[in-house]
């Protein structure tokens, strides 16, 4: 088990650190002045020192000293309401201290902190002992810097802006809503978001402003404004401004087609593993039907090329959560041509309903249906 | 040896001297120049008056010119360019716009005809410019409520430098009974603008009718106030350490001091390394751009 030991002559102090890291699976030993700490050393070899600056008897400084000439290099992060750096410098420079944490302290601030330090002395805790629930995928992907990932932040001081957009997305993205600029701010610092919709007409909020300190948080994520109709040019808007597009209020269910085609589109409306092409099930809206058959299409359209490319002789369409549809045969019309014309040959996996469709069309007669991706696959060597 | 000894003599009386100056208020402060200082006029005493600004502005081709520049610059990164003053201003609005006026009008400061210092003000004017926009990036991600104070802190805490640096020259030469009118050594004439220049910037500040965050980012570049987290001050102090880490400063720099600085102002900022990262970057991109 990794030690910790917390060195303050502040019990209140030394409670705190306890109760941060609780969680964690660290034993915490604690010393109320270095001379103490000193002594505990000795006794429990820990892992990590949280050492204070002031305290009576032995400060941190002193401590540490001391601590070094004895030839222990165990790792120090200071955690002190002591700022000046003509202290705390010689302590960085001379005695070793990995980190150093003010107080009064955030418990997450520490808790990453000791984590920090651990790791990068190799010793390493198992974290995942306590018992934090995994993270959910359908709520958001964990990054790797512990934040969390979402697909869709909606800015708007009208609530119900949120809720009606997000009744339009699939079920499968993440999404998060806020109705005012403090708390935009505060869930940017906190997560990573994909596409952020900024409402142009918060009452006292600058939004061009506001757009602006956000794409500092989330410089990888697209801005997309939220305008009203009567909003003259928004495309001058768009531009001036440097949002990477608009949706314009009240959004129907072809915008939000739109929207998720030209910031989802690649990465959830179809699925390519080697030369297996699996389309995701539309989950929207009816009336957004033929805008996600588009996209598929041209996602569809796109792989097939890039199979070609990759000197694949066929390529498999697996339908099989995808119902028999007048778009889907159209989609397949398409398809068919252009595996012709790059020279593949397209199999299709689906059910008895879809194969009757295709049986319907002379372009599509002929693709070879079957019922599971094995036998696809078997057929195709 | 004896040469020696006069400059060190030398350093002393002109230090003294300047000090005495400054002390004295009988040194001549630089004013904002005259456009700059009618539109902030305007912007302060009513609501944007795009016309009435516009008109100021296009009398100034020089400072037009500059506006054009930052409206197309990548901070706004607008998808076609802008070319009209009027949408430069709608653009801009009030608040970025009396800041810019104020950044072009400290710009004019740090640019010098005299070969000897013409080259360490233009580097100054790159770091302060650094400073200013990290100091900004800082504010968005420790949570500030208002992020162009801590902007025209960074922008402003070395602005007494300049001015200290040409008074310097000019007291010099009064002093020197040298006939080749011998300059000090560089880094004694550094040590001395460092020593002295802080109470210039500050006096500055006041005239310029800037913030008393401002004063306070120029009074103390270097420890942090606990007490006031969240303050210009302390976001001004760690971008300076962040821009000499980066290497965007003038002079010699103790690594060890500037490590310190940036590890107390993580902790005090509550700044994540990955948004240090970010700060660098933008710092790198403003220094490429305005400096």
């Amino acid at each position: 088990m990794t030690t910790i030991l917390t060195i303050d002559d502040a019990r209140a102090v030394r409670m705190l650190v306890r109760k941060a890291l609780k969680e964690m699976p660290f034993d915490i030993e604690e010393a109320e002045d270095g001379e103490k700490g000193l002594e505990k050393v000795g006794e429990c070899t820990p892992d990590l020192i949280l050492l204070d600056v002031t305290m009576p008897v032995m400060d941190g400084p002193a401590m540490l000293e001391k601590l070094r000439a004895q030839g222990d290099q165990t790792p120090v992060i200071l955690l002190t309401a002591e700022s000046g750096s003509a202290i705390i410098g010689p302590m960085l420079q001379r005695g070793g201290v990995c980190d150093y944490v003010i107080k009064p302290f955030k418990p997450e601030q520490l808790r990453a902190k000791v984590i920090e330090a651990l790791q990068s002395q190799g010793a390493v805790p198992d974290l995942s002992a306590p018992a934090k629930p995994a993270p959910d995928r359908k709520k958001g992907n964990f990054q790797p810097a512990g934040k969390t990932f979402v697909d869709v932040l909606v800015v708007d001081d009208m609530e119900n802006v949120a809720k009606k957009f997000k009744g339009m997305l699939p079920d499968h993205l993440s999404f998060n809503s806020c109705i005012d600029r403090q708390s935009s701010l505060s869930m940017c610092r906190d997560r990573v978001y994909r596409t952020i919709v900024i409402d142009t007409e918060i009452p006292d909020v600058d939004s061009v402003e506001l757009y602006r300190d956000l794409r500092i948080l989330q410089p990888t994520a697209a801005f997309v404004a939220l305008v009203l109709r009567t909003t003259d040019k928004p495309e001058s808007f768009v531009e001036e401004k440097g949002f990477d597009s608009f949706l314009v209020k009240p959004f129907n269910a072809a915008q939000i087609a739109e929207f998720l085609g030209a910031y989802f589109e690649s990465l959830d409306v179809l699925q390519i593993d080697e030369n297996v092409m699996k389309p995701a099930p539309f989950a929207g809206p009816a009336e957004g039907q033929e805008a996600f058959f588009k996209r598929l299409g041209q996602a569809a359209h796109d792989a097939l090329d890039d199979a070609a490319a990759a000197c694949y002789e066929d390529v498999i369409m697996d339908l099989d959560e995808i119902p028999a549809s007048q778009k889907l045969q159209k989609m397949l019309v398409k398809l068919a041509e252009r595996s012709e014309e790059v020279g593949l040959t397209l199999r299709v996996v689906a059910n008895d309903e879809v194969d009757k469709l295709l049986k319907q069309l002379v372009e599509t007669a002929n693709i070879a249906v079957f019922p599971t991706l094995g036998e696809a696959q078997a057929a195709a060597k | 040896m004896s040469q020696a000894v006069n400059v060190v003599g030398l350093q002393e009386k002109l230090q003294a001297l300047l000090v005495g100056k400054i002390e004295g208020n009988k040194l001549v402060l630089p004013a904002i120049p005259t456009t700059a200082a009618k539109t902030i006029e305007v912007l302060e005493n009513s609501e944007l008056d795009i016309g009435r600004v516009t008109q100021l502005l296009e009398g100034d081709p020089v400072l037009s010119l500059d506006v054009l520049r930052l409206v197309n610059s990548s901070a706004f990164a607008p998808k076609v360019p802008i070319e009209s003053i009027a949408r430069a201003v709608s653009m801009l609005g009030a608040k970025r716009l009396r800041t810019f006026l104020i950044t072009s009008s400290a710009r004019q400061i740090f640019v010098s005809r005299i070969p000897e210092v013409r080259e360490i003000f233009s580097q100054l004017w790159t770091h302060s410019v650094g400073v200013a926009v990290a100091s900004r990036q800082i504010a968005v991600h420790a949570g500030f409520e208002d992020k162009e104070a801590p902007y025209m802190a960074g922008l402003m805490h070395d602005i007494g430098k300049p001015i200290v640096g040409i008074h310097l020259l000019e007291l010099e030469k009064s002093v020197s009974r040298w006939q080749q009118s011998k300059w000090i050594d560089p880094a004694a004439w550094l040590s001395i603008v460092e020593a002295t220049h802080r109470a210039v910037g500050i006096a500055v500040a006041k005239k310029w009718k800037l913030s008393a965050q401002v004063c306070d980012a120029i009074e103390d570049c270097v420890e942090y106030d606990p007490g006031d987290r969240l303050s210009a001050a302390n976001a001004v102090r760690f971008a300076n350490a962040l821009a000499k880490r980066e290497g965007v400063c003038v002079g010699d720099v103790d690594m060890e001091q500037v490590n310190t600085v940036l590890m107390i102002g993580r902790s005090i900022l509550g700044l994540e390394e990955e948004a240090v990262d970010g700060m660098s970057s933008a710092l790198h991109e403003a220094v490429r751009e305005f400096g």
